[in-house]
């Protein structure tokens, strides 16, 4: 057993660090901390600018083969990487979409002509991807999608509704699931998973204005909208799988090492309760310290799960537990914000806005990406082979 | 970076499973069949496998292997909820390999590497000097300290060590029947007495053995549950096909292996002499017990009404989980204290 990470990650480590401290000045100074969960909307073209700066150190796509513009990187400097990128509070990321599900997606199901044309764009932080998975109807039960597509004419034909959308404005493509066979058999069959551009008649966003009064996701109609019938990704009706895959992606190497960023939230909601003198109150003590506690250890489950996982890269089925996990703690950390605010804790003090906005956005946490009663379905079936 | 059992402590891990295994259980003992404090048994832990002398310096005639591999026999140990009496005998272990000097450890930590089962009394004696040396005086419980022949004493004035038979020792009932616990009496006995500057050390590295243990016990009440919700039948299925039952146990396995995430750290830093050793074992602890309390008691849930009779396994990890809360700490002083530590007296 041994909690140290190689020489060779450390100097990893020591160079990313010195990239950042080189690069997070001026404009890119100003935006720190900005535009992660719950402020997904703030700064968004200095985030873009921030997405290239990162390009042009050659820190995107840090996990991808080089064959597609990546590092090749293992999973262990992944992880430093996103720690060391939270440690220095750099700003959320506009490609994470891009790079983190549709990039993998691609690299595993698409062609080599899609690869050519879409991998670079990511690479460089230059094209945006939003991803168009959820519907009105089809959350949990994604199988149930209705978006029609057809092909008609040498193009795919789009109609339908997509929804809970991130980045829908600034991303110039979408890659989104789209019922081609209404006449299959089961409904899982008969999804293709197609790659459309945004920009044109057919496509319209409509922000979501959400319970934290920002506007971080959208919905997006599809009326007739179209794309070449070469941009599908995997076999036509065949787009069940290929969404699996990307959702087996969706919370990898990033989760495993964003820890680092909620102990800044701990650390603030810490001050805070000093601030207000709730540190001195032993109910609020003992939430602080367990919260601590639970903190501290959601870092140890990753290190097993790094451990365990760093050959195979194989994070699907620790993947709902991670989620679960931190999806907890983090709710239980927005309640806490508020509860150290004592009883002015309504009073909306510009002081305190970010406790605010933590409190309302963790009930996102534990819904988005799978809800936590999809995760314990997951866990369940998947790590303790309960029956179905 | 590698936070998992290496090929040694798997083997090892391996081993003390095989061996338990093989005991009466928990079960057998409760119902007559085999005794559970049993020489014989002893003899071969301590001869065969040699636990006991995991900790001991090879100075001293021990291993001097880390808290680690000890941790890793713990949590098998709390699996079967065998006491036996290695967790006794682990304590009084810890105290003198933290709190003696060479001689001391050479004396009583070789007693201990030869086979003497030893315990610890962790309150309620209080020790006097007079002209020929140092008397205890007052009454406390050991906990696993029925075979000891070895008792380690905790005063307000230091760390003692004496030869158990000094002791008056009666049984004493305990709520947890795979922890046979006895009353420790003493009046102006003589003892040995030890620095106490180790203090705080000891009793972290007992605190992760007692996470290891729980952790072992806790993923055992979630084996239980998922085997019965798979036989066991209603409305014509498996009741481990309803979410309802399949949420709990995916909320015990989340426990679980937080817990063991936490005491595993424990040990590791403890071993590495890290600055948050402290904290961890407080942490280990603290997460270990609660999280055998919440398996324990879902457990019994997740069984119904056959969990609620005597005849189930699951009462006897419920008793052990509460019991064990109390020992060493209760998650909520664990938690005070890291509190402390955070915020100062604020």
């Amino acid at each position: 057993m041994n909690l140290s990470f190689s020489a060779e990650d450390e100097a990893f480590r020591q160079e990313v660090r010195a990239w950042l401290d080189e690069h997070m000045v001026g404009d890119f100074a100003r935006i720190r901390g900005r535009g992660g969960l719950g402020d997904m909307d703030a700064f968004v073209d200095e985030r873009i600018a921030w997405e290239r700066e990162l390009a042009g150190g050659g820190w995107t796509c840090l996990g991808w083969p080089t064959e597609y513009g990546g590092r090749g990187a293992s999973l262990f400097e992944e992880v430093i990487f996103y720690e060391e990128y939270a440690r220095a509070g750099a700003p959320g990321r506009v490609g994470h979409v891009g790079e983190h599900l549709l990039g993998p997606t691609v690299i595993a199901h698409g062609s080599d002509a899609q690869k050519a044309r879409f991998l670079p764009g990511i690479v460089a932080g230059t094209d945006l991807w939003c991803q168009g998975y959820s519907e009105p109807n089809a959350g949990s039960d994604l199988a149930n999608l209705s978006t029609r597509a057809e092909l008609r004419d040498g193009r795919w034909h789009l109609t339908g509704q997509k929804v809970w959308t991130s980045l829908a404005e600034q991303a110039q493509w979408c890659f989104a699931l789209c019922k081609t066979d209404p006449t299959a058999a089961k409904k899982h069959h008969g999804i293709t998973c197609l790659l459309v551009p945004m920009d044109q008649p057919g496509v319209s966003i409509v922000p979501i204005k959400q319970i934290t009064g920002s506007s971080e996701f959208a919905e997006v109609f599809f009326e007739d909208a179209v794309t070449d019938k070469d941009n599908v990704v995997g076999p036509i009706h065949g787009g069940w799988r290929v969404a699996m895959g990307t959702l087996a992606v969706e919370r990898g190497a990033s989760t495993l090492g964003q820890q680092l960023a909620f102990v800044g939230e701990f650390d603030r909601i810490v001050a805070a309760a000093k601030e207000t003198g709730a540190a001195s109150n032993p109910l609020i003590r003992d939430r602080i310290a367990d919260l601590h506690m639970r903190l501290k250890v959601m870092r140890l489950n990753a290190m097993r799960t790094l451990s365990a996982h760093a050959a195979d890269r194989e994070l699907s089925r620790e993947a709902s537990i991670v989620k679960l996990y931190w999806s907890v703690w983090h709710r239980d950390l927005g309640e806490l914000a508020m509860d150290v605010l004592g009883e002015s804790s309504a009073i909306c003090d510009p002081r305190y806005e970010e406790l605010h906005r933590l409190f309302l956005w963790t009930r996102s946490d534990t819904i988005y990406a799978g809800t936590n009663q999809i995760q314990r379905n997951l866990i369940a079936q998947r790590a303790l082979g309960m029956p179905r | 970076m590698d936070f998992a059992l290496s090929w040694e402590q798997t083997q090892l891990k391996e081993a003390a499973a095989g061996f338990l295994a093989a005991l009466p259980s928990a079960r057998d003992l409760l119902e007559g069949r085999g005794t559970l404090e049993d020489p014989a048994v002893w003899k071969r832990v301590a001869e065969e496998q040699g636990w006991p002398a995991i900790l001991v310096p090879e100075e001293a005639g021990g291993f001097g292997f880390g808290q680690v591999e000890l941790s890793v026999v713990f949590e098998e140990f709390g699996r079967t909820l065998t006491s036996c009496p290695l967790l006794g005998t682990a304590f009084a272990t810890a105290l003198l390999l933290e709190c003696g000097d060479a001689q001391a450890q050479e004396r009583w930590l070789g007693a201990i590497a030869a086979g003497e089962p030893a315990a610890v009394v962790w309150s309620g004696i209080s020790a006097e000097e007079g002209p020929f040396g140092w008397t205890l005086e007052g009454q406390g419980v050991a906990v696993d300290g029925g075979m000891a022949s070895l008792l380690v004493i905790v005063a307000p004035q230091g760390v003692f060590v004496l030869p158990a038979d000094l002791a008056d020792r009666t049984r004493v009932p305990h709520l947890d029947p795979t922890r046979p616990s006895v009353g420790v009496s003493v009046s102006a006995v003589p003892a040995e007495r030890l620095t106490v500057d180790g203090l705080e050390r000891a009793r972290m590295r007992c605190e992760s053995l007692l996470a290891s243990e729980a952790v072992g016990a806790a993923e055992a009440t979630l084996q239980l549950a998922v085997d019965y919700s798979r036989v066991r039948t209603q409305f014509g299925k498996p009741i481990g096909s309803f979410q309802a039952i399949q949420h709990i146990c995916a909320d015990m396995l989340l426990a679980v292996e937080s817990a063991r995430s936490a005491a595993w750290y424990a040990a590791c830093a403890i071993d590495a002499g890290a600055d948050d050793a402290r904290e961890a074992a407080r942490t280990a602890k603290a997460m270990a017990c609660d999280a055998l309390f919440h398996c324990a008691g879902q457990s019994i849930q997740v069984h119904g009404g056959i969990g609620f009779t005597w005849e189930h396994d699951c009462h006897l990890y419920f008793k052990r989980a509460r019991s064990v809360m109390d020992l060493l700490g209760h998650p909520r002083e664990h938690r005070a204290a890291v509190a402390q530590t955070l915020l100062g007296d604020a």
